[in-house]
């Protein structure tokens, strides 16, 4: 595929060789011993099945031989997702999540072929075979201002093809206009509606940009910690072997080696180099300092902030528009809701064993 | 477009979780009609809300109704969590709840919680038990059986439950569900945000249930599970939590004086 928006597009491409990868997992076993998450991106990591394949079976030698201990995610396009691969999934507890923009108008946009063509109807019958096999799968959204139009609709669809959680992201870099974020502020109270229904009906889901303000002001404080800690909890391993604090600054493997590079798995953790970083990303904007709504803001995000800006505390003007908009507007959703006593959102939100008893639920 | 800092915003007219925590009948008047018509769920969650309330259940099994630390008692519409009846040959106590019991893992921005391996559980509640002199060594450790059944894909799939510690003395054992005991008895969530999910008090409630129903079983029985705090050492002194009211259930039942 070429999609339009990728971060890391297909130049200078080096493939990671079985050896880097068992270094890689070995390396980040060491470092984590007790609960190494390994996710498997590309590109498309499903070209290199035989790879992760590998790599797993590494990752099991390694749980019986040392008594660590891993669990597995895959961010896929989906297009070679197929039975065989979903039944490997399962065996080995590797979990999907599916890159999909939502209905066909909203996911053709920018999620075409090399030859230009769009990949929804190849993904129709994968959606329900992810489904059947792994049905909290996730769904990675991206919304852009070509398609923020669509971004209810494709939302409603996904809820009403089955799927529990949808993580929805906004393209930052994308080129917004006063019009498409008026057209953004129009769809985020489509949303808010919807949500609102559901919720009342019972039904159970996640959609990310709403749950997360939530829990910014439900949770206060305590929701700070679930926010990126930028290098200490999370690396990302480039093909040729060298560490980053986020899958975005590996970019193509190449450009951004020796700026925001902190090491290699071959030769460990540069500590002056991951502390240079986190203090970089620690740092706020002075334009947000004096913002009331700072701590329930996405601004912490030094990846989205490198995106859009090029520098890790800078932000960029559209995530302060599109957050000053989508804050009031959940408020006023959750105040509704908490005035109508809606037993799911004050379970969902309030109790903090929903997750089990939601999982009972399902099971009986 | 340009950056603009909120220079006032109001408090949103909707609590924070403090409130919940301080006003504990906001979970339990508001419970969602799909739930409460699963008695199971219902159950669970009443016994969850009443763990909530004071970390300390000492059931009792009579009209439907639990004793609560301070004095009070609340009546449980549905309660899971009581006793084997008096005609069951096992008597199990039921879970103490001492912390969520319940991990997820997985998410890119979040760290991962702490779970205790089964050595480290071990150690603590044998260190507790010793105390009382009950003694869980030798071969005695491997003294009891139990197939756990459990649903997996619309299929019920079985596993063989050894205790982890028994007393042939006082005829006491016990069962410490941890991390991996969870995935072998289906307690694993495949995917549940922020990740991957561990339903760890919801196996050992489920084993609970399961011993009462046993039958040839007659051992007086506790199931622990791992707290999953946010440390180790506040895992590990939850489960403390959790072994004294199980030492406290014992000697409620007479169970040390039966030698």
């Amino acid at each position: 595929m070429r999609c339009s928006y990728c971060y890391s597009p297909p130049v200078n491409r080096i493939d990671m060789t079985e050896e880097t990868a068992h270094r890689a997992v070995e390396f980040a076993s060491e470092l984590y011993p007790a609960n190494t998450g390994v996710i498997f991106f590309g590109g498309e990591p499903l070209l290199k099945l035989p790879l992760i394949k590998s790599t797993i079976a590494k990752c099991k030698q390694l749980e019986r031989k040392r008594g660590c201990s891993f669990h597995f995610k895959i961010s896929t396009n989906g297009l070679l997702m197929d039975e065989d691969f979903l039944q490997y999934a399962n065996s080995v507890g590797l979990l999907v999540a599916l890159s999909l923009d939502g209905i066909a108008e909203a996911h053709d946009k920018h999620r075409r072929t090399t030859a230009g063509e769009g990949t929804f109807d190849a993904l129709l019958p994968k959606m329900d075979l992810l489904l059947q096999y792994q049905p909290y799968s996730n769904i990675l959204m991206t919304v852009t201002p070509e398609t923020v139009q669509y971004y209810a609709e494709s939302v409603k669809f996904l809820i009403e093809k089955g799927f529990k959680y949808v993580i929805a992201s906004l393209n930052y870099a994308g080129d917004w206009t006063d019009e498409t974020i008026t057209e953004l502020q129009r769809q985020y109270r489509k949303l808010a509606r919807l949500y609102e229904r559901w919720t009342l009906e019972e039904r159970k889901f996640y959609f990310s940009s709403f749950e997360t303000k939530f829990s910014s002001h439900i949770r206060g404080e305590d929701a700070l910690c679930y926010r990126c800690s930028f290098g200490k909890y999370q690396l990302s391993i480039a093909p040729d072997g060298d560490i980053y604090p986020c899958v975005q600054f590996v970019a193509d493997g190449v450009s951004n080696k020796g700026m925001y590079t902190m090491g290699n798995v071959y030769t460990g953790i540069d500590e002056n180099e991951r502390q240079r970083l986190y203090n970089m990303h620690s740092k706020a904007d002075d334009a947000c300092m004096e913002c009331a709504v700072k701590s329930r803001c996405n601004n912490n995000c030094s990846c989205l902030n490198y995106q859009t800006t090029g520098m890790l505390h800078t932000v960029s003007p559209v995530l302060c528009e599109t957050e000053r908009l989508l804050i009031p507007i959940v408020d006023r959703l959750g105040e509704r809701l908490y005035r109508k006593r809606a037993p799911m959102f004050i379970q969902k939100h309030y109790n903090a064993v929903y997750p089990i008893i939601s999982l009972i639920e399902d099971r009986n | 477009m340009e950056i603009k800092p909120i220079k006032t915003y109001g408090f949103p007219d909707y609590p924070t979780r403090e409130f919940a925590v301080l006003n504990p009948e906001l979970l339990r008047y508001n419970v969602p009609a799909v739930w409460k018509a699963k008695p199971l769920v219902a159950g669970t969650l009443a016994a969850f809300l009443l763990g909530g309330v004071t970390s300390k259940i000492v059931a009792q099994n009579t009209e439907e109704q639990v004793q609560v630390s301070s004095g009070d008692k609340v009546k449980l519409q549905e309660t899971t969590r009581d006793e084997a009846p008096e005609t069951s040959a096992a008597r199990v106590a039921p879970v103490f709840v001492h912390g969520g019991g319940y991990g997820s893992i997985g998410c890119m921005a979040i760290s991962p919680p702490v779970f205790l391996s089964e050595g480290e559980a071990r150690l603590i509640i044998e260190d507790a038990m010793k105390k009382q002199k009950i003694a869980f060594d030798g071969n005695d450790t491997i003294k009891d059986t139990f197939t756990y059944e459990f649903e997996y894909k619309g299929e019920t799939r079985k596993v063989k439950v050894v205790l982890d510690g028994y007393n042939e003395k006082f005829k006491i054992g016990y069962e410490f569900i941890s991390r991996e005991d969870c995935c072998k008895m289906g307690g694993s969530i495949p995917m549940v945000i922020p990740g991957n999910g561990y339903n760890i008090i919801g196996v050992a409630d489920s084993l609970v249930e399961q011993l009462k129903k046993s039958s040839g079983n007659r051992t007086n029985v506790g199931v622990f599970y791992d707290p999953v705090a946010d440390t180790k050492e506040l895992s590990e002194e939850l489960l403390r939590n959790q072994v004294q009211d199980f030492i406290s259930w014992v000697k409620e039942h007479g169970i040390l004086e039966a030698e």
